[in-house]
């Protein structure tokens, strides 16, 4: 009898404890890697670099200067057709947040000239003129800062940096700015303060 | 006592006597920080120490090299690739396979990647048509062919994983120095020169539209200086695809699993300002082992390690992976075979002698490798977060465990050194089992996709294991009652208390095959929406029940005699074998997740000697009592 108790006794620890086991220790699901995280953990948003950029005018800027905004640092050149592309969204995307929102496009082109040709072209073709105050345009001359600063080669690419100068997030690649999925993600950075 | 001291001490020598480690005959001496470094690799983060041994085991067929250990191998791979590559590396055991790549015969079979890349090459035209068949029309050679060529590539690729850190662009004086602005022979890295790709693809562009137009100049020195260092640009066309070295952790909110290799953060959109600083540890660390600074070479590969922890936040758990360095250093496997054998042996000599004294200091080694080989199978289950079982080579080692501790059990209730030969010998043998499967690559892999449930795999898995080594137990106790009965006839007690364990041990055999194999049709259930299917796994376990109920019932109904209890539960083994290894052998099936090549000659051989013994004594035990009863 005692025995047959302990047989029991000892089939019920084994269920319990591999229930157990199950719901402690389950294995995270394998998640698409380039979905952007639905709440991110803002803990492990890094500072922005300190950098000097400089704008077509020849004026200095720098990323911690516009803490306070969500700012959108966008790598391109006029030479990448998927950059050119994303531009109208992205504009419109700025304008949406008045003045909440600033973008900066750094240029990686190897001549400034190649810059201010295609925005008169681009006013042309698309009406949209993006020498605006929540559109600065920089040139990255050399490509110091995409490269060895930011690590970017491949074009186009987001950075989306918080009001207090932390990069939460990056969008690689061309973006569909319109798609409810990445105005949640500007939004959240625009409520939060 | 001092039979207990004489055994311990034993076993301390033993288990002391670990591998001593060998230097690579480098300027590089301690590798522990390195081998720390965490790399995700086959869908889990390990220890760059695992990552190394697991494809160093893949090339050579062992986990370490005569004179190096495998993180020393893969640090030589990785940055001074020249050197790994003249290194003979790679185990070719198939003499075919060495003809056809015209080397030469060697006694130890093995070639490095200078000599069998060299032989590719001069044979690809031949070969190319042969490998872009299916693989099913391939003749075994031919596969073998095909894998090492797979190897060689894979071996490439991961001497290329850094290949994007190491200067290798001598800037000539002239234009592309200018525009850098650098001083002409400076030697730059891919990461540092492809600010200028653009730039160069330009001029290059430029220069060929001028060796177009016959009014133009020809080609300046200029011209052809900067067409060259495109082509070199092009030459690392390939090493933008590599994959291999997945040491960067993700940083932008992608999934904790989703880690990139160097060049896959550099070229694919992942950097970071942060992989800018990581892979600039990289740098320093390439420059330490090309001095042969040891300090550098130490602090750069903590601080590597430590900004990669960093990085991963709490997605690793760095004690985890110091365990996992710990687990690989000490191989507590190997140590517990040796126990294991050493104790079966020292039992066999005390059937010569001092019987009792021997069999005290087998019962020490024994436990001691029960102890390691527990903590061991622990250890593997902390490291993985699963279960002891997850795949055929853990179910060796977990069999192994569960059979020793029933010999153990038995040793201690009935004191007559059964137990404890059947302890160590089915240790033993498992546990060399075991590593033979060991040397398939990482042990610890993530799963395939239906076995991905802790649950399942706690309970259906783990019952029908411990099945698996009762059913052994009760098999080995078969062939101690047949020698028994052709040896001794006389020892009547003996043979009827052999009998009364061989029948309590079936049981709980049964208890476990039956109730495994009812848990994995519920399983199956909720997987695959049917409780049954005949499958080769399902009817395997099935045919296990059936033949221990064969066995037990024919018994209790006096249909069957001891003798023929006792081979049948030899025959046992024969149906455990088939349905454990037998199944993965066809590669038909949902469960066919455990294929291992090769195997199918050990399994007949088994089954055969096993046939062939089992009705061996059972016809010379039946010829002895004079008459033929089942």
């Amino acid at each position: 009898m005692k025995a047959k108790a302990l047989m029991v006794i000892l089939v019920l620890c084994v269920f319990g404890g591999a229930a157990a086991y199950d719901m402690l220790f389950r294995p995270k699901p394998y998640t698409h890697p380039a979905t952007p995280a639905p709440e991110p953990d803002k803990e492990q948003w890094q500072p922005v670099p300190d950098v000097r950029l400089t704008t077509l005018e020849g004026k200095t800027v720098g990323l911690t200067d516009l803490a306070g905004k969500v700012v959108l640092l966008n790598f391109w050149a006029t030479w990448c057709p998927t950059c050119i592309k994303d531009f109208p969204g992205m504009k419109r995307t700025a304008d949406r947040y008045n003045g909440d929102v600033v973008i900066v496009a750094l240029s990686n082109d190897e001549d400034e000239q190649d810059i201010e040709r295609f925005l008169l072209k681009y006013k042309e073709m698309y009406g949209q003129d993006l020498s605006a105050d929540n559109f600065i345009i920089c040139w990255d001359k050399g490509r110091n800062i995409t490269s060895n600063v930011f690590n970017t080669a491949r074009f186009p690419e987001t950075i989306l940096i918080s009001r207090n100068s932390r990069m939460a997030h990056k969008l690689i690649g061309e973006v569909e700015w319109e798609s409810a999925e990445v105005r949640s993600v500007i939004e959240g950075l625009v409520k939060s303060r | 006592m001092k039979r207990l001291m004489i055994g311990l001490l034993m076993v301390a020598g033993i288990i002391g006597g670990g591998t001593v480690p060998v230097r690579a005959g480098i300027l590089i001496e301690d590798y522990k920080k390195f081998a720390q470094i965490p790399v995700l690799d086959q869908g889990r983060v390990k220890p760059l120490d695992t990552f190394a041994r697991s494809y160093l085991e893949g090339f050579n067929g062992r986990e370490r090299l005569k004179d190096m250990s495998a993180v020393e191998w893969l640090a030589e791979l990785l940055f001074d690739t020249e050197r790994a590559y003249r290194r003979p590396v790679f185990n070719i055991p198939n003499p075919k396979l060495v003809d056809a790549l015209e080397l030469e015969r060697r006694k130890k079979h093995r070639y490095s990647y200078d000599e069998i890349s060299a032989s590719f090459s001069a044979h690809f035209k031949t070969w190319h048509s042969l490998f872009m068949k299916p693989e099913d029309e391939l003749s075994l050679d031919q596969k073998q062919l095909l894998t090492l060529y797979r190897k060689v590539q894979a071996y490439r690729d991961i001497s290329r994983s850094l290949s994007l850190l190491e200067p290798e662009f001598q800037i000539p004086a002239g234009r592309l120095a200018e525009e850098l602005g650098i001083s002409p022979g400076t030697k730059l890295n891919y990461t540092q020169i492809r600010r200028k790709e653009r730039w160069i693809q330009q001029e290059v562009a430029a220069a060929a539209q001028h060796g177009t137009d016959a009014s133009a100049e020809p080609l300046t020195a200029g011209d052809l200086q900067i067409i060259g260092i495109a082509k070199q640009l092009q030459s690392f066309d390939r090493d933008k695809r590599n994959q291999w070295l997945r040491v960067v952790p993700p940083q932008w909110g992608e999934a904790t699993n989703a880690w990139f290799s160097p060049w896959g953060v550099s070229i694919q959109g992942h950097g970071s300002p942060q992989t800018v600083a990581f892979l600039d540890q990289w740098q320093a660390l390439w420059s330490a082992y090309k001095s042969a600074d040891n300090q550098a070479w130490t602090t750069t590969a903590a601080v590597i390690k430590e900004l990669s922890l960093q990085m991963a936040g709490s997605a690793v758990a760095p004690w985890r992976l110091k365990l996992e360095f710990v687990f690989n250093k000490w191989k507590p496997f190997t140590k517990s075979l040796v126990l294991y054998l050493t104790g079966f042996l020292v039992l066999l000599g005390g059937y010569l002698g001092w019987s009792r004294a021997m069999r005290w200091v087998s019962l020490s080694l024994v436990g001691a490798g029960f102890l390691i080989h527990f903590t061991g199978v622990a250890a593997r289950m902390v490291i993985m977060q699963r279960p002891p079982v997850t795949n055929l080579y853990a179910s060796i080692i977990f069999v192994g465990l569960v059979c020793v501790l029933f010999g153990l059990v038995l040793e201690w209730r009935k004191k007559t050194g059964m137990g404890l030969l059947i302890a160590a010998s089915v240790g033993t043998i498992l546990q060399f089992l075991g590593l033979r499967y060991d040397a398939d690559g990482d042990t610890m892999g993530m799963l395939q996709a239906v076995l991905d449930t802790n649950f399942w795999l706690a309970t259906h898995v783990v019952c029908i294991t411990i099945g698996y080594g009762c059913c052994l137990v009760a098999g080995v106790i078969g062939h101690i009652y047949l020698v028994q009965g052709i040896m001794k006839p006389g020892n009547r007690d003996g043979l009827n208390e052999l009998n009364k364990n061989l029948r309590g041990v079936s049981i709980v055999a049964l208890f476990f095959t039956a109730l495994g194999t009812i848990l994995g049709g519920i399983w199956a259930d909720q997987s695959w929406g049917r409780f049954w299917g005949w499958d080769p796994k399902e009817n395997g376990a099935l045919l296990i029940v059936l033949w221990l109920v064969f066995l037990l019932h024919g018994r209790l109904a006096g249909k069957i005699g001891d003798v023929g209890l006792a081979a049948g539960m030899v025959g046992t083994n024969i149906v455990v074998a088939l349905a454990w290894f037998g199944v993965n052998l066809l590669s038909v099936g949902l469960h066919s997740y455990g294929f291992t090549e090769n195997a199918a000659f050990n399994l007949g051989l088994f089954c055969a000697v096993e046939l062939l013994f089992a009705f061996g004594c059972y016809l010379a035990l039946k010829y002895r009592e004079g008459f033929l009863r089942l």
